[in-house]
């Protein structure tokens, strides 16, 4: 477990050289001022959100092939943090929304294809809870996700042909010009989110494991309590 | 033992989520033989009922039916198969003519609506044929449920408690498909908590007890009154003779 | 008695349409559902939109599209609803044919009822809601399909994966609609393409994003479905 110590120690660090860079390094936008600096964490989260749930798919796809437990649980674990992820990413693109747009909300391709992103993954989590079962639970929640993977890129080329077609109502603001230190902040904050990810996955994975080792105990003591043989 | 015309399952094991459901079953028997499944409820007959049907896949272990392995024999081997569950496998609003008709034709049987008559004719069930299944009586219904097993002329007959709830009439019947498959070399594997019945029509007797064999015998050399004990967890008396 | 023929698949799925198309003849458990339904939601949209003043026309591909979907759902939900009083999905999983053949009847049947339905639904609201028809027939014939069928690969799938929840059919709506997002723009952006609402010219590429959108969603069904299927 050292090496698990040590990793989570170089997440904390890389997470706090990304916020050195992303507040203090990189400079203030021409246009948009200190509010432009949300751009990094909603950048590095919404990325977080697609790569989480990739590994959803891929681990879907394995269960149904394996049908081993810890390819549900790497699918669960990797749902919850996607949802969390892709809901920061979501919220910053609001609130960037409102300063750049002076809006909150705007039917924008990336802002309206996250959020339907975020609608089917919590979509997930709702029918991982509305079955019963383990076995037959993971099996259709991996259904369930690949057919929602397999929709991702419908759902982004479909909204972007929407919106192209109609007449662009905001277009100042989405343009940026990045000067390289603001390239090295987002690279940063990039990386250090993906290991954030990465360090929340292991996480998750153990207190699955656990959960899965004590309903094992649990069901072997009762076997030896209730059992004549 | 022939290997290749039976059912012979080796070392069979089950597991349904938490449960090992079927532990280490192995037993073999002739085509056209009859065998009898019996145990307590819970012992895993059903269970044993849905694996020889391709409905559950066993999780360990090696099942071969009618000269084929049960893991990957798939379609062609589910061709050969009929299976009367708990549950009828009939839709109550279509007829019985339209019932039958429909599996047949699903288990690609030529001339499925002649074939739904002749069944109809068979179970007696012929001035009924164009009447809903939800207005059977439960005894028609389950006439019914044995003729649609029948329907693809299945070569292994499997009947979950066939005898539970069957009025008189349908027991008759029960009985004759029963006799009838051994010159037609059919094998039979049923399912039944009443030993009196099921050791009477059967050749071999496989009672489970948790899941595991506990008594695999000659049915003429088994003595219906004390298969409860060996199907009993906490008496456990074997009774070969 | 008689012999079983050979193993296929387009015999089971004819069989099962045949199974479908006779149970509804004779109960009318989905399609008069949905009928009366359709009849509902434009009186509905009529007091709601029509009769506070609101111009319809614009908004008119939107609502077209969405009562669809929603009067869809009531007879696409009960898909599987009649295959488990006795346990007959599990009979029809021991039919000697791929799984999928399941699949590809339900699919048709439900195509079927829906396309019967719209024949009624769709002129109803362009003459209830007032909103004159100006679309050559054709294409809009070709988006209607098209929306329907995109609708119908993914209803069904999920129907048959709701009903295997505690849910229920209910669950349905929730999990299909996000997915059906881009059927929904697709075929939205068509019908106001040929209603001379936005670009003329655009609604071939919409048809030609839905067609691509309802071969991938038949496809990956196909591929899936079978897992849904396990007791």
């Amino acid at each position: 477990m050292r090496w698990r110590t040590a990793f989570t120690w170089l997440v904390f660090l890389s997470v706090e050289i990304s916020l050195f860079l992303a507040f203090l390094y990189a400079p203030p936008d021409v246009v948009l001022g200190e509010t432009q600096r949300i751009f990094y964490f909603h950048v590095a989260s919404a990325w977080n959100g697609l790569l989480a749930f990739t590994v959803v798919f891929v681990a879907a796809v394995a269960y149904l092939m394996k049908r081993t437990p810890e390819w549900d649980r790497l699918a669960l674990a990797s749902t919850e943090i996607g949802v969390v992820f892709i809901t920061m990413g979501v919220v910053t693109g609001s609130i960037w929304a409102r300063f750049a747009w002076g809006v909150w909300w705007e039917w924008e391709p990336r802002l309206t294809s996250s959020f339907v992103l975020w609608l089917m993954y919590v979509t997930l989590l709702v029918l991982r809870n509305l079955v019963e079962d383990p076995d037959r639970r993971a099996r259709l929640s991996a259904v369930f996700g690949i057919v929602a993977f397999v929709d991702v890129p419908v759902v982004f080329m479909s909204i972007r042909w929407w919106r192209s077609v109609h007449p662009v109502v905001v277009e100042a603001g989405g343009k940026l010009n990045l000067e390289p230190p603001m390239v090295l902040a987002l690279v940063a904050s990039v990386i250090s989110f993906t290991l954030l990810y990465l360090l929340l996955l292991m996480e998750r994975l153990t207190i699955s494991k656990l959960e899965a080792d004590l309903a094992d105990i649990k069901r072997t003591w009762k076997e030896r309590t209730s059992g004549v043989e | 033992m022939s290997e290749d015309t039976g059912v012979l399952a080796r070392d069979l094991a089950l597991r349904l989520g938490d449960n090992q459901v079927l532990r280490g079953v192995s037993f073999g028997i002739e085509p056209g033989t009859v065998l009898a499944v019996l145990g307590p409820n819970g012992a895993g007959k059903t269970s044993l009922l849905k694996v020889l049907a391709t409905l559950l896949a066993p999780t360990g272990g090696e099942v071969r039916v009618l000269g084929r392995n049960l893991r990957d024999a798939g379609a062609a081997l589910r061709r050969l198969i009929g299976y009367v569950a708990h549950q009828t496998f009939l839709y109550p609003q279509l007829t019985g003519w339209e019932n039958l008709y429909f599996w047949a034709r699903a288990y690609g049987v030529r001339k499925a609506g002649d074939r739904a008559e002749e069944l109809l004719a068979f179970v007696g069930l012929e001035l009924h044929a164009h009447e809903t299944v939800r207005a059977y009586s439960r005894g028609m219904q389950q006439r019914l449920a044995l003729a649609r097993a029948l329907a693809h002329d299945p070569r292994l007959l499997l009947l979950d408690e066939p005898y539970t709830g069957l009025d008189r009439r349908a027991t008759d019947l029960l009985d004759v498909i029963i006799r009838e498959s051994r010159p037609q070399g059919r094998t039979v594997i049923m399912t039944s908590h009443d030993p009196t019945r099921a050791i009477r029509a059967s050749d071999t007797v496989v009672v489970l007890r948790r899941g595991q064999v506990a008594l695999l015998a000659d049915s003429r050399d088994v003595d219906p009154a004390l298969v409860d004990d060996a199907a009993d967890p906490s008496g456990g008396r074997m009774v070969v003779q | 008695m008689g012999a079983a023929g050979a193993v296929g698949w387009w015999p089971q799925v004819s069989a099962l349409l045949w199974k479908e198309l006779r149970s509804e003849s004779r109960t009318h458990d989905s399609f008069t559902p949905m009928l009366v339904f359709a009849f509902t939601v434009v009186t509905v949209f009529g007091f709601g939109l029509k009769l506070a003043g609101v111009s319809l026309r614009p908004v008119f591909p939107g609502l077209i599209w969405i009562s669809t979907y929603f009067i869809g759902f009531l007879g696409i939900g009960r898909s599987f609803a009649g295959e488990k009083a006795q346990d007959t999905l599990a009979g029809l999983r021991l039919v000697p044919a791929d799984p999928s053949y399941i699949y590809v009847g339900k699919l048709l049947s439900n195509l079927l009822f829906l396309s019967a339905l719209e024949a009624v639904s769709i002129p109803l609201q362009f003459a209830l809601l007032g909103v004159e028809f100006t679309a050559p027939l054709l294409p809009f014939a070709g988006v209607v399909i098209l929306g329907t069928t995109g609708f119908a690969a993914v209803g069904t799938l999920l129907s048959g994966l709701a009903t295997h929840t505690r849910a229920g059919e209910i669950l349905l709506p929730v999990l299909a609609f996000p997915v059906l997002i881009p059927a929904i723009i697709g075929a939205v952006q068509a019908t106001a393409s040929l209603l001379g609402l936005g670009n003329a010219l655009d609604w071939p590429k919409w048809i030609g994003m839905l067609a691509a959108y309802d071969v991938l969603f038949v496809a990956v069904s196909l591929v899936v479905f079978d897992f849904i299927m396990e007791s």
